[in-house]
């Protein structure tokens, strides 16, 4: 099972353990999260909120509630390792086995190595009530050419870039049935002209079984682009590149994960 | 305006904070929380993101960082988790750890991921609100240390004796890694007994694999 659906199933016990020691109505379903779920997803976010509300609500009754250890023995740091030692090897483990000092690389909020900055990019929300209803929020993030003065830029600026984004790019109709979350990062070339040449996806995070489609869409809508004003070098016009980076979301998981 | 400049002063510098980590960083569900800066070199040191004037690091508070964190107290105190200290070196910041137990209260457990390469007024600091420190020792040979890390580990000894002295051994989990070209099962036996002279008990002996960055 994947580390994140593994954790995903931990973290619903807990709940549902803490539920059961306080006698707290709490049904939960299968979560249908597609891709790495941590536990993260809104829905699962708002099982621990509506239990804190629920607890303070019996504390205020005068109830007792009892939360401190209760499932203290589920988890345990020999019982169930994550990633972060997946650069080791353990030979002897007298007392228990945790994350080593040198070894957080694998930490899910980090930036890789050698990964695309795409802080500021453009997210493409799908809110679940119209077909494609894609909210543009964010901006496009440049990544310089080095080799140029002035970087190539989509005419009538970034704010543009997104609307054109979010008129054009649709989502599949397959991706209806699952809650995705994930960038696609695209490299476009653009020549002295501002025309846009070659695009090569450079990234994506989307779950393997939906990445086709959404890098088929974005090599769709990126064909479609107007000319950019062209990259500038002492003065003349040359061609370079622009990174492009798209997230998708579903607004919405609600609907989807419950 | 005393105040504001203390609040500052306790600002440091975080290249990440990772949620529901099971098992890797102390028992229960913990946080990760990766400072930025380390006094030591390691020849295979994974997150050189960590170092140097690197920008991939945000600033943040101790109440900033409470206030982040404390999205999960309800599992932290339903399994005996907490916040788990790394890095980086999180021994460079025992003002910042400190204000932050003042915040969180003795529900969390608090740990620390340390090489204990930091002045021993640090630890004695830190010994006072942290639950396990896991200490990650490279090699007790001060030759092959100062080889790895390019650094003494004068002050690493320092702070396991007043570990000791302050009885505190088993709250210490102590890592002796295997380091290809550094080191040799004799050399971790070697310091393996070394620490169990000590007092230690509480031992995870493994191998560091290469990777490349």
């Amino acid at each position: 099972m994947a580390r994140g659906k593994q954790t995903c199933k931990i973290l619903k016990e807990i709940r549902r353990q803490i539920a059961e020691a306080n006698d707290i109505e709490f049904a939960t379903l299968e979560c249908r999260y597609k891709g790495d779920c941590l536990g993260r997803c809104p829905k699962c976010e708002a099982e621990v909120r509506y239990l804190e509300q629920q607890l303070r609500a019996r504390s205020l009754a005068g109830k007792a509630v009892s939360i401190a250890g209760i499932s203290a023995g589920m988890i345990l740091m020999s019982g169930c390792n994550g990633t972060s030692s997946s650069n080791q090897s353990n030979e002897t483990l007298q007392g228990e086995a945790m994350a080593p000092v040198e070894q957080v690389e694998a930490m899910d909020d980090f930036v890789e190595d050698g990964e695309v900055l795409i802080e500021g990019d453009i997210d493409i929300i799908k809110t679940g009530e119209t077909e494609y209803n894609e909210l543009v929020v964010g901006e496009v993030d440049e990544e310089s050419d080095p080799f140029v003065d002035e970087n190539p830029e989509y005419p009538g600026g970034i704010s543009a870039l997104m609307k054109f984004l979010s008129s054009n790019l649709k989502y599949p109709k397959e991706w209806d049935e699952a809650c995705i979350s994930g960038k696609v990062v695209a490299k476009l070339d653009v020549d002295r002209n501002g025309k846009v040449g070659n695009v090569e996806i450079i990234r994506c995070t989307l779950p393997e079984d939906i990445s086709e489609g959404a890098k088929n869409e974005v090599q769709r809508v990126v064909k479609l682009l107007p000319d950019f004003i062209p990259a500038q070098k002492n003065g003349k016009q040359v061609e370079s590149y622009y990174i492009l980076p798209i997230s998708f979301k579903l607004s919405d998981y609600v609907d989807y994960c419950d | 305006m005393a105040d504001n400049r203390l609040l500052e002063q306790q600002r440091v510098k975080i290249i990440g904070v990772a949620r529901h980590r099971l098992a890797t960083d102390g028992d229960g569900v913990t946080t990760l929380v990766a400072f930025h800066g380390c006094p030591l070199r390691c020849r295979y040191c994974l997150n050189p993101q960590s170092l140097g004037d690197s920008s991939r690091f945000r600033e943040c508070s101790p109440a900033e960082l409470y206030d982040e964190t404390r999205i999960d107290e309800l599992y932290f105190l339903a399994t005996n988790g907490g916040v788990t200290f790394g890095g980086g070196e999180p021994g460079m910041h025992p003002d910042f750890i400190r204000k932050f137990r003042e915040l969180c209260g003795q529900g969390w457990q608090i740990n620390l991921e340390t090489s204990l390469n930091v002045p021993t007024t640090n630890i004695e600091a830190l010994l006072r609100v942290v639950n396990t420190l896991i200490i990650d020792i490279k090699d007790m040979n001060p030759d092959i240390y100062r080889s790895y890390t390019g650094q003494s580990n004068d002050l690493v000894l320092d702070n396991l004796r007043l570990i000791a002295e302050s009885r505190r051994q088993s709250d210490c989990i102590i890592r002796i890694p295997l380091i290809p070209n550094y080191n040799t099962d004799a050399d971790r036996e070697a310091s393996r007994s070394a620490l169990e002279a000590l007092g230690f008990t509480r031992f995870d002996l493994f191998t560091y694999q290469i990777r490349k960055h």
